[in-house]
């Protein structure tokens, strides 16, 4: 317990040094001021291209923006803001061993299985973190441009998104143990979700996939939909906790 | 007590044998030289015995204690100085220190004063910047500080001295020898004027396995070969002192081969060059040095 003490400051004081955190502050914010100003000035931008668009025949009917806009964008932001979190953390573990750093850890006494497992709780606390800055500054600007409505499907669908946000990060654990560098982790990461995608395609399938958890607004407009992804969502909860297993099986054989 | 006792370690990478049945036991002692060329096993043989890789066969025990790959326990015991140590830049030297302290279960007190006292012996006591800008050098001797924070009772050194320019190893030799009087120290590497230096006894490691071991000085009278090299005041008298002598011109001195002069020969040839009037500049019986043992021994 001393040692994961210790090497969580030492990874705090990482995040914070390496601007990590300020990296993650600037985007999770502008993020969040962007998808409600987006569903504000959407129909204004088009309203300014109407006369041109009508003077070519298509006819396009504006409808007045109203907080479901704003969840949507809530949810397309999410993946991208997956995506840099899965690239900042990418090299978090197999970095300790491509540069040596982590060498001399291991040599004061502190196991691979402390020192992953210290990390991922890094990033989940991190990300949580993130999430919680980009749905307070989220709802704060909705509030201010819209009337909240359908906000018990909104959460709704935000938790289930962030079980889907911790299948990604219980993966990376995985792939950082069976992989040697940042860069190819993050191909495995690529390959298993085109693997997902493709295995999507098969009709009903993503009720029972972790993607079938990112519908995100489907879930807002219609919150009964839910039922249908149950298998989904207790399919990731299971896998998470099989990839968690496997990663603290197989790190104490991490070549170093 | 052995500090060290490596038992019929054998270890491969593919085809490649590295560690071939190696045995090696280092008793508790100052400093103990661990020599071999490049790619000879050495720092296989280290990353084992700090549970880091995991051997084909054998056993290792650090302090009779048997080392577990993939177990930090015996770690607590040892200390590591890599070839080329890696630390996190964004930190300075203090607070390097003091992760290290805190992850070996050192109280807040005990850190403070221990950091303070090894940065001081290694001269970072006032290097108040980031690890980031330290020099190889720094770097080198910041990693034996680090290796030393917790008391070890062994010090494992994996070739500290080969990325360092000259002035860098001496800095290195000078606090390995201090280090000495508080723990027994392995010190793998290549450069055998460093052994020389600062080891009283040393192994050396060809081809996975350890073919000479012992104390140096003891290892230099057994290799003597009992040459006696003579040199003379005039270059012209060379031919004269061979044929005196048996021995043979080599450059601007005579070497007399053991079979014409051994070491109870000296006063022999002694004579016959004092009846012979020639004026001498030097004659001694020759010992080998770690270098040319070396090269005896792998072969070359």
């Amino acid at each position: 317990m001393t040692e994961s003490k210790a090497y969580l400051k030492k990874e705090w004081l990482e995040f914070k040094r390496t601007h990590r955190l300020l990296a993650f502050c600037i985007l999770f914010a502008v993020f969040a001021i962007l998808g409600p100003a987006t569903a504000k000035l959407t129909p204004l931008l088009l309203e300014a291209f109407q006369a041109d668009l009508e003077t070519q025949g298509m006819q396009l009917v504006i409808s007045e923006p109203v907080a479901m806009d704003s969840y949507m964008q809530f949810f397309k932001n999410l993946p991208i803001l997956l995506i840099i979190v899965i690239i900042l953390f990418s090299g978090s573990f197999t970095g300790e061993f491509t540069k040596g750093t982590g060498v001399l850890m291991l040599t004061k006494g502190l196991s691979k299985r402390k020192m992953l497992f210290t990390k991922y709780i890094l990033w989940m606390l991190t990300t949580l973190g993130g999430i919680f800055l980009y749905l307070a500054i989220f709802m704060g600007y909705t509030a201010y441009y819209f009337k909240l409505t359908n906000l018990g499907g909104f959460f709704a669908a935000a938790g289930i998104y962030l079980i889907y946000i911790w299948f990604w990060l219980s993966l990376l654990l995985l792939m950082s143990v069976i992989i040697k560098s940042a860069g190819i982790v993050i191909l495995g990461m690529g390959a298993v979700y085109f693997i997902l995608s493709l295995i999507a395609i098969i009709p009903n399938a993503e009720h029972y996939l972790p993607t079938g958890l990112s519908q995100g607004v489907v879930f807002v407009a219609d919150p009964t939909v839910i039922k249908d992804f149950l298998p989904a969502i207790l399919i990731t909860c299971c896998l998470n906790i099989v990839l968690i297993i496997a990663s603290a099986l197989l790190v104490p054989r991490k070549e170093v | 007590m052995n500090m060290l006792e490596i038992r019929h370690l054998s270890k491969r990478f593919g085809d490649k044998v590295v560690l071939d049945d190696l045995n090696l036991v280092v008793e508790e002692e100052n400093i103990f030289g661990f020599i071999g060329r490049n790619g000879a096993g050495k720092t296989t043989t280290m990353k084992i015995i700090l549970g880091l890789l995991e051997a084909d066969s054998g056993e290792v025990y650090v302090c009779g204690e048997k080392v577990q790959y993939g177990s930090a326990k015996t770690n607590r015991l040892i200390g590591y100085l890599p070839d080329v140590p890696e630390f996190y830049g964004y930190m300075n030297a203090r607070e390097y220190l003091r992760l290290c302290g805190e992850l070996s279960g050192m109280d807040k007190e005990e850190i403070k004063s221990r950091s303070k006292e090894l940065l001081e012996m290694v001269g970072l006591l006032k290097e108040k910047g980031k690890i980031k800008g330290y020099s190889r050098g720094m770097k080198q001797r910041l990693g034996i500080a680090q290796a030393l924070m917790k008391h070890p009772k062994l010090l494992i050194c994996d070739e500290p001295t080969s990325a360092l320019d000259p002035l860098g190893r001496k800095d290195i030799l000078s606090i390995l020898s201090k280090v000495q009087d508080e723990t027994s120290v392995i010190f793998s590497t290549h450069i055998l004027s460093d052994v020389e230096k600062i080891c009283r006894n040393v192994a050396i490691l060809e081809k996975g396995n350890i073919v000479m071991q012992g104390n140096v000085n003891d290892i230099r009278l057994r290799h003597t070969s009992g040459d006696i090299c003579i040199v003379p005041e005039r270059l012209s008298d060379l031919d004269a002192i061979a044929n005196l002598t048996g021995g043979a011109v080599v450059d601007d001195k005579v070497i007399v081969p053991p079979a014409n002069s051994g070491s109870s020969a000296m006063s022999a040839v002694l004579s016959k060059l004092a009846d012979s009037g020639i004026d001498l500049l030097k004659i001694e019986q020759m010992e080998p040095d770690l270098d040319q043992l070396f090269m005896e021994v792998i072969g070359k």
